[in-house]
């Protein structure tokens, strides 16, 4: 009781809310003044309040970084444009979506599509006046981009590998119907960027809203029965994982899900709370945390657990300072026993004694594959996740032309990886022909363990947070330490390497066995030690490293490892054993 | 009672000062009916003994003081009139002078010939053509006409009037006048001064008495004008009604002259330093536009006014014609009174990029070739070959062995290039700006490029210096009311003025509101100083803005779309007494805005297409409708 008044006095002191939680307030359910703001032809940004709202929309605004001091001397404002994140519960698309994001970020966007950590398609450098018809373009092919970014339940992820077990399908389910549930239920979505109308499984308009005096009323009786007007405090990840593989990493989301098979089938999940890697530089008391696995839950039940983990953080979220809001600062605050326990008061029942499970890699697994039904499946590596096309490398055209081919789908990994699975058995030959032609498969023989198990997140020139480069500069850091690799007889070795160009942990940068977190233009904070699996975080090991000195620090560790390793030791642990760092065991002592 | 303090304005410049001046004495003044000025500080006289003003001053109290103000205005006043021009002995015929100007320099011209006259002691009225009475002219004896032409030999708006009446079966016979026409026009164009050249024709079949030819003068008129001039008064000299009278001392002419500020012109030119030079369109433009800004300190202007621009060939254009011609570069010829070599000629002092009518008649006068004058007499056909066309092209379409003594004789002096300011001197005191479109394109089967703008654009950089003078343009101002609204209608650089415009209304506080209109092909490249113009509206100096990006969606979209749009608001602010500016392209722009007004017009007053093209007229007349399209 104690406790639930401390959080009452919290929401109840307005006046020291945020201000994106003032904004949320008065967005009518996410509307605010989008509408004016996307027909004002003067800027092409959006009014500053609605640029918290359209991250719900699955949108951020974004500039050219690149151009912003020319542009300024031109007497040009920034030359803004925005980034859509679509939603892939699951990651998987059929070749006609595949084609449709394909056309979408030719037309309207950079020409590239970015495969996100979370299994999401993101487009870049859309320009404000051609949102609403990207946006309509894939809503044609039955994507959406709500709750593609914003306070609320994200992208739900789930293992994409159909081979891997036969409980694919069935956590596959779980996914959706985890992200459907979640959803938020304004028809804002569809009121700002569809005219009214979604479309049904058919095609056919699903909600045909004709004119204003409709949407009026709609406003009225628009509810969030989960989330409430003010949604969450803040983003909320989950996961879900098929051991051995954590490829999902979901130890980094707020809710984490282990799926337990018996005899082959799916029976329930371990459900780990309170993952979350953003941090913030000066800020001591934020901190990447992996979840705590709180119990076991059968499957039909998961989503319900869902719901309610999601509502304690609706309640009891702090929001008043966002860099403190994510459930992992909510639980450390009131502690895990006192959530829990709210948890099974909510839920009327009590979670059942976690089951044994065992993680053997959070990386994916590359080429070919075989499934149970005899069609196969092709993994390819995606460098930074970015589908284009440089000289040698047409990456972008080679999968257009095996999307054209129909009878497969396109998985994306939380590698930022992708899967063309279920091909034909007759479609193999061919489509390695295409992909070779347009040089894909050739290059990743080459390719080292090191890079083969790199991410990196988009940074410069788009992101507004990024202090330094990481998607166009890891792939060159890599050129150079794929020479250490190489001499020291280790380039098969899969070693996690990540790089972000800020600390708030986009493309996991805390669990890298080495982990580059952007600090300044060309200087990073080095950080060691991460698990392998995916289930313990890494710590500083020096800080605002130019290249140089990246190189210098990490040439003689490479070499002790080289050297001294333990049988199938793994880098990560190494540097552990070896006192380079100490190992992480809680959120709450990564800075110690 | 002299009282400027109630307009809120400077009594030496048209801007007003902070409204709280006015409210704090406004209502004392109009009871007791002082005689009040006020002077922006800047405008105190050069010399100006503070210590004597401040002795006499220090112990008077307030009443006294503005009392004393009065009395000075009278002292002022009595002074002043002691200066006047003096009476001839015998009474001469008045001289009237007519002038019909779009910007200005008819005007400009009439007033300098006036005063000349008025040098001889001989009595002149100098009247706008606008407000000319039509039944006058039977008893007039002499009459000067200074006309412009406008767009394809259109007369200019002033002069509509009188010129539609005078060509009219109502015109009287004026055996009894005297005449004299200075047309003025630009050579650039096929119908170069027909409005002179119509006037002339015209005022002969009525038997008027033509005193001396018709001059014909260039963008550049100053020197054929004054010519004219001297020309006119020789003759009227010699008239039997004129002889009888006195010479008299130019003390008042000398007096005013001496006050006027130092005036730059093509012979005498201001050497202004670039201090700044940026393109402003972002990577991926289609366009080139360069935002200039010169340091000016003794160069004054006014907002709305142009720069005319001294510019020389590129040294590729000038090697195209010299091996074309195969004339040596060396070689010295006499030009412009001095002599000179070929290359420096072709360089500095010709222009080589734009053919017109005169040059290629000129031409054909030594080159008699038979196709060229052929040419000469197909007027379409002409027009059809100068477009596009340089020297070059002539030469090698023409071929004629010329020495240099001809070839450089057939070649029409480098004019200068008028660019509007895009700046205004209050808020950018000791510089002008200019926004300057790279002109480049590929015609018959080479590189073509606007002589000043690439000048401009590629062979002069910052610190280096520009010759340059001011063209003024009288009638492209700011309404003398500040508290009268204003939309602006710029396409592409015509946005300049609007810049100049806005910087002004910023720097007096006029209440008057401004709209702006802009046009351009892309949103994200061409929104011309789009930072200030979001300034502008955040801090209320702008209160509406429309912008047209042509090719940012399927169909084509320009300011005059945007206009028909906001039909209803566009009539509402005419109807109330907005002033209306348009500045950019003649040929497209000026056209289809003042289309768009009549269909607004049309629309909205619920006029016949006559009566509302009669509207759109009427406000060119009353000077509420203002272009400076080039």
């Amino acid at each position: 009781m104690q406790v639930v008044s401390y959080f009452n006095h919290l929401i109840m002191e307005k006046n020291k809310l945020s201000e994106v939680e003032h904004i949320k307030d008065k967005s009518q359910f996410l509307r605010g003044t989008l509408e004016e703001s996307l027909i004002n032809p003067i800027t092409g940004a959006l009014f500053s309040e609605d640029t918290h709202l359209i991250k719900f929309h699955g949108s951020y605004q974004q500039a050219d970084r690149d151009l912003d001091s020319e542009r300024k001397r031109q007497k040009l404002e920034p030359l803004y444009s925005f980034m859509i994140r679509v939603r892939l519960p699951g990651g998987i698309a059929t070749p006609q979506q595949w084609l449709r994001m394909d056309e979408l970020s030719t037309i309207y966007g950079n020409n590239t599509l970015k495969l996100t950590t979370r299994q999401a398609f993101q487009l870049h450098g859309i320009y404000k006046k051609d949102l609403k018809t990207t946006i309509q373009g894939f809503n044609e092919a039955l994507l959406d981009s709500i709750a593609g970014c914003g306070d609320v339940n994200r992208n739900v992820m789930s293992n994409p590998n159909p081979y891997q077990s036969n409980l694919h399908d069935a956590t596959y389910e779980t996914a959706k119907a985890i992200s459907a549930h979640l959803t938020p239920k304004t028809s804002s979505y569809w009121e700002i960027w569809l005219n009214g109308q979604a479309v049904n499984e058919d095609g056919e308009p699903k909600e045909p809203k004709a004119n204003a005096l409709i949407s009026r009323k709609k406003i009225e009786g628009d509810a969030e029965p989960i989330y409430g007007k003010t949604y969450l405090p803040r983003k909320f990840k989950i996961a879900i994982a098929v051991p051995p593989h954590n490829d999902t990493d979901i130890f980094s989301n707020d809710i984490g899900l282990i799926a337990i098979e018996k005899n082959n089938h799916l029976i329930g999940y371990n459900v780990s709370i309170g993952g979350g890697l953003g941090m913030t530089f000066g800020m001591p008391e934020t901190y990447p945390r992996l979840a705590d696995l709180i119990g076991f839950v059968e499957t039909e039940k998961v989503v319900d657990v869902c719901e309610k983990i999601v509502t304690i953080q609706r309640d009891w979220g702090n929001r008043e300072n966002r860099k403190l809001s994510r459930l992992k600062y909510t639980i450390d605050r009131v502690g895990l026993d006192v959530f829990k326990t709210e948890l099974f008061k909510r839920l009327g029942y009590e979670l059942k004694q976690t089951v044994n499970y065992e993680f053997k890699s959070s990386g994916d697994a590359f080429g070919w594959s075989l499934n149970p039904n005899g069609n196969h499946n092709l993994t390819l590596f995606v460098e930074g996740g970015r589908i284009h096309d440089v000289e040698n490398y047409q990456l972008k055209t080679a999968l257009k032309a095996v999307a054209q081919l129909g009878d497969c789908d396109f998985r994306l990994t939380g590698n930022q990886n992708l899967m063309i699975c279920n091909i034909l058995p007759i479609n193999k030959k061919l489509i390695q022909s295409i992909l070779s032609h347009h040089g894909v498969l050739k290059t990743e023989v080459n390719h080292t363990g090191l890079r083969l198990n790199s991410i990196a997140c988009v940074a410069l020139p788009t992101c507004t947070m990024a202090f330094a480069e990481a998607e166009r500069y890891l792939p060159q850091l890599i050129d150079k330490l794929d020479v250490m690799m190489q001499e020291t007889g280790l380039e098969k070795e899969a070693i996690v390497i990540r790089m972000t160009g800020c600390p708030n942990g986009c493309g996991r940068p805390y669990l890298g066995e080495i982990g580059l977190v952007g600090k300044s233009m060309g200087r990073y904070n080095l950080y060691l030690g991460a698990a392998f699996n995916g289930d313990r975080l890494n710590k500083l090991y020096k800080e605002m490293l130019n290249e140089t000195e990246i190189l210098a620090t990490l040439q003689p560790i490479i070499a002790d490892f080289a050297q001294n390793r333990l049988p199938n030791e793994h880098f990560g642990d190494f540097t552990i054993r070896k006192h380079y760092v100490k190992a992480t065991v809680h959120g709450q002592d990564f800075h110690h | 009672m002299i009282c400027n303090l109630l307009q809120n304005r400077c009594f030496r410049c048209p801007y007003v000062f902070s409204t709280d001046i006015s409210d704090a004495f406004q209502k004392k003044i109009i009871n007791k009916k002082y005689t009040i000025m006020l002077f922006h500080s800047q405008h105190r006289p050069a010399v100006f003994d503070k210590e004597a003003i401040d002795q006499l001053s220090k112990n008077l109290p307030k009443d006294q003081l503005l009392w004393l103000s009065g009395y000075f205005y009278g002292l002022y006043e009595s002074k002043n009139s002691i200066i006047t021009a003096p009476q001839p002995v015998v009474e001469t015929p008045q001289i009237t002078i007519l002038y019909a100007s779009q910007s200005g320099n008819s005007k400009k011209a009439a007033n300098q010939t006036a005063e000349k006259i008025q040098t001889k002691g001989w009595k002149t009225n100098v009247v706008d053509m606008a407000d000319y009475q039509n039944r006058q002219l039977k008893t007039e004896r002499f009459l000067l006409l200074v006309v412009s032409t406008y767009g394809e030999g259109e007369p200019p708006a002033a002069a509509e009037t009188f010129y539609n009446w005078l060509h009219s079966p109502r015109a009287p016979r004026l055996p009894e006048l005297n005449f004299a026409i200075l047309a003025l026009g630009d050579t650039s164009y096929l119908h170069f001064c027909k409005t002179g050249e119509d006037f002339d024709t015209r005022l002969e079949q009525l038997g008027a008495k033509r005193l001396v030819k018709r001059a014909d003068c260039d963008v550049d008129f100053q020197a054929d004008a004054a010519q004219w001039m001297d020309s006119v008064i020789q003759h009227i000299n010699n008239l039997d009604a004129f002889k009888a009278t006195v010479q008299p001392s130019n003390t008042f002419i000398k007096q005013q002259i001496v006050e006027k500020a130092p005036t730059y012109n093509a012979k005498k030119p201001f050497q202004a330093e670039i201090i700044e030079k940026i393109q402003l369109n972002g990577r991926g433009s289609a366009k080139e536009t360069y935002h200039l800004e010169l340091a000016t300190e003794s160069l004054k202007y006014e907002a709305g006014d142009a720069l005319s621009i001294l510019a020389s060939n590129s040294e590729r254009l000038v090697a195209a014609v010299l091996k074309t011609t195969r004339l040596e570069p060396s070689t010295l010829v006499k030009f412009d009174n001095q002599e000179l070599t070929l290359g420096e000629i072709l360089l500095n002092h010709t222009e080589l990029s734009v053919l017109t009518r005169k040059g290629l008649t000129d031409y054909h006068h030594f080159s008699k070739n038979e196709k060229l004058g052929q040419l000469l007499l197909d007027n379409s056909a002409l027009q059809q070959y100068i477009y596009g066309r340089d020297i070059v092209d002539l030469l090698n379409d023409f071929p004629t062995d010329f020495t240099a003594e001809t070839f450089v004789k057939i070649l029409k002096k480098m004019p200068a290039r008028a660019y509007s300011l895009a700046s205004s001197p209050l808020f950018c005191a000791d510089e002008a700006h200019l926004t300057v479109s790279a002109v480049r394109y590929q015609a018959f089967g080479r590189k073509k490029e606007g002589v000043c703008s690439t000048f401009l654009a590629d062979r002069i950089g910052i610190g280096e210096k520009l010759n340059v003078y001011v063209h003024e343009n009288e009638y492209f101002r700011l309404p003398k009311d500040s508290n009268q609204n204003i939309i602006m209608v710029g396409a592409g650089t015509g946005i300049a003025p609007f810049r100049a415009f806005a910087q002004e209304r910023e720097v007096t506080g006029a209440t008057g509101k401004n709209w702006l209109f802009f046009g351009n092909p892309n949103f994200t490249t061409d929104f011309l100083y789009q930072l200030e113009w979001q300034q502008y509206l955040k801090k209320g100096i702008l209160n509406r803005l429309d912008v047209a990006f042509s090719r940012d969606q399927a169909e084509k979209i320009y300011v005059q779309h945007r206009l028909l749009q906001q039909s209803k608001q566009v009539f509402n602010w005419l109807e109330n007494g907005a002033h209306f500016y348009v500045c950019g392209d003649k040929n497209r722009l000026a056209g289809d805005i003042e289309r768009a007004l009549i269909g607004i017009a049309t629309k909205e007053g619920g006029f016949s297409t006559e009566k509302a093209t009669e509207y759109v007229k009427n406000l060119k007349k009353q000077r509420r409708y203002l272009e400076d399209v080039y």
